[in-house]
């Protein structure tokens, strides 16, 4: 368990983040402010699959801090963040057996699920692999996530620009580009 | 997981129920005990807790809002990070920012660490957990002693920064005297940290 970044509350869920769903405030996707935050979560050994995120923005405050990302296979995204500091918050998901559930992050700790923006660029969180953790009888549901090694950022970036045509063809699409060049030194 | 959300929430309401008090504040130094003491001190959080940082949802028991509970025992043992309800037991509930005034014994006890609810009532439940191991040197004889300010500074994913204990002992003592008069005098007895 070396590389388990944190445990946290598994709770299942009727509505979605009721009252903390916002996406954040509406900002355009080509404003030369924002960041690129994604990763990537295996939910193979999880009640359900992943079908949506959210990042808490934690510096400076906000009314709103409440990003939702996009998510496709695993991979959780969002191009429109202004500079700040952030936390992944929570994730979702939905099985027809197993309901809605709702994956918290604890909210303390810094660490690979959080990232300090300075200055517009590209922030991978990680790639990530979700573990089911014993928890009581009496005690919440708990879950960990352990970091791997695949997926890697260049091959999220680049099933980014293969499944995401709004992004590709926005400023995005140039800085994704030139960032797997670098990677690929 | 409709019955394990069910128990889960019972589980939430037994612990609510069943949670040990915390130390009594003080409004008058006769309502001391012969072995008791009142401890004075005050915890800091810096930066401060700002609006929207800490989400309460629905009724919940005991103090929460603007309060650090301090874990306490008579043994120094590190501060559990996942709290049972035995833990809670002697807590010193401390509105952060603000002087506290509780009994305690008048003998040495440790302060194990401080336990902040973040988010509480709703799903889940959110915390942050904050070091500890300092000894407070009450002793007997003791009538009211001053252990300090303990300040924790933090950044903005709560990870503490830092932890030191500030002598605010004149703006402590004034405090003091206007609320319990100058009969029996504030003995100041910083709190030391200890090695675990």
């Amino acid at each position: 368990m070396q590389n388990r970044v944190g445990i946290a509350v598994l709770a299942a869920v009727v509505a979605i983040a009721a009252g903390c769903s916002s996406s954040g405030p509406s900002r355009e996707i080509n404003d030369p402010t924002n960041s690129l935050v994604f990763g990537y979560v295996d939910m193979g050994d999880a009640p359900t699959k992943v079908n949506g995120a959210q990042l808490m923005q934690v510096a400076p405050p906000s009314d709103k801090p409440y990003w939702g990302m996009g998510v496709k296979d695993g991979m959780f995204y969002n191009s429109y963040l202004p500079p700040g500091s952030y936390r992944l918050s929570s994730l979702h998901g939905s099985s027809f057996l197993r309901g809605e559930h709702q994956y918290n992050f604890p909210r303390q700790g810094g660490g690979d699920t959080t990232v300090r923006i300075d200055k517009p660029g590209i922030y991978f969180l990680g790639a990530y692999k979700y573990k089911t953790v014993k928890s009581g009888m009496f005690e919440q549901s708990k879950f960990g996530i352990e970091r791997v090694s695949t997926p890697t950022e260049a091959e999220l970036l680049q099933r980014l620009l293969e499944t995401d045509a709004e992004l590709k063809n926005s400023v995005w699409g140039d800085k994704i580009r030139q960032r797997l060049a670098r990677l690929k030194k | 997981m409709r019955t394990r959300r069910s128990l889960v929430a019972l589980a939430a309401l037994l612990m609510a129920a069943c949670a040990p008090a915390p130390r009594a504040p003080l409004t008058s130094l006769d309502a001391l005990g012969r072995d008791e003491v009142v401890l004075v001190g005050k915890v800091e959080l810096v930066p401060p807790l700002r609006k929207g940082e800490q989400k309460i949802r629905g009724m919940v028991v005991g103090k929460i809002e603007n309060t650090m509970h301090l874990m306490m025992d008579e043994k120094l043992r590190p501060m559990p990070e996942d709290p049972r309800i035995a833990d809670f037991a002697g807590r010193i509930e401390a509105p952060i920012g603000e002087t506290f005034f509780v009994r305690g014994k008048a003998a040495p006890s440790y302060l194990l660490g401080g336990l902040l609810f973040l988010d509480i009532g709703g799903s889940s439940q959110q915390r942050a957990i904050f070091p500890g191991g300092f000894q407070v040197g009450a002793k007997p004889g003791d009538r009211a002693i001053y252990i300090g300010t303990l300040r924790y500074q933090r950044d903005e994913f709560w990870e503490v920064q830092r932890v030191t204990v500030v002598d605010e002992y004149g703006k402590a003592s004034a405090e003091y005297e206007a609320k319990f008069g100058k009969a029996q005098p504030l003995r100041k007895a910083l709190m030391a940290r200890v090695k675990q």
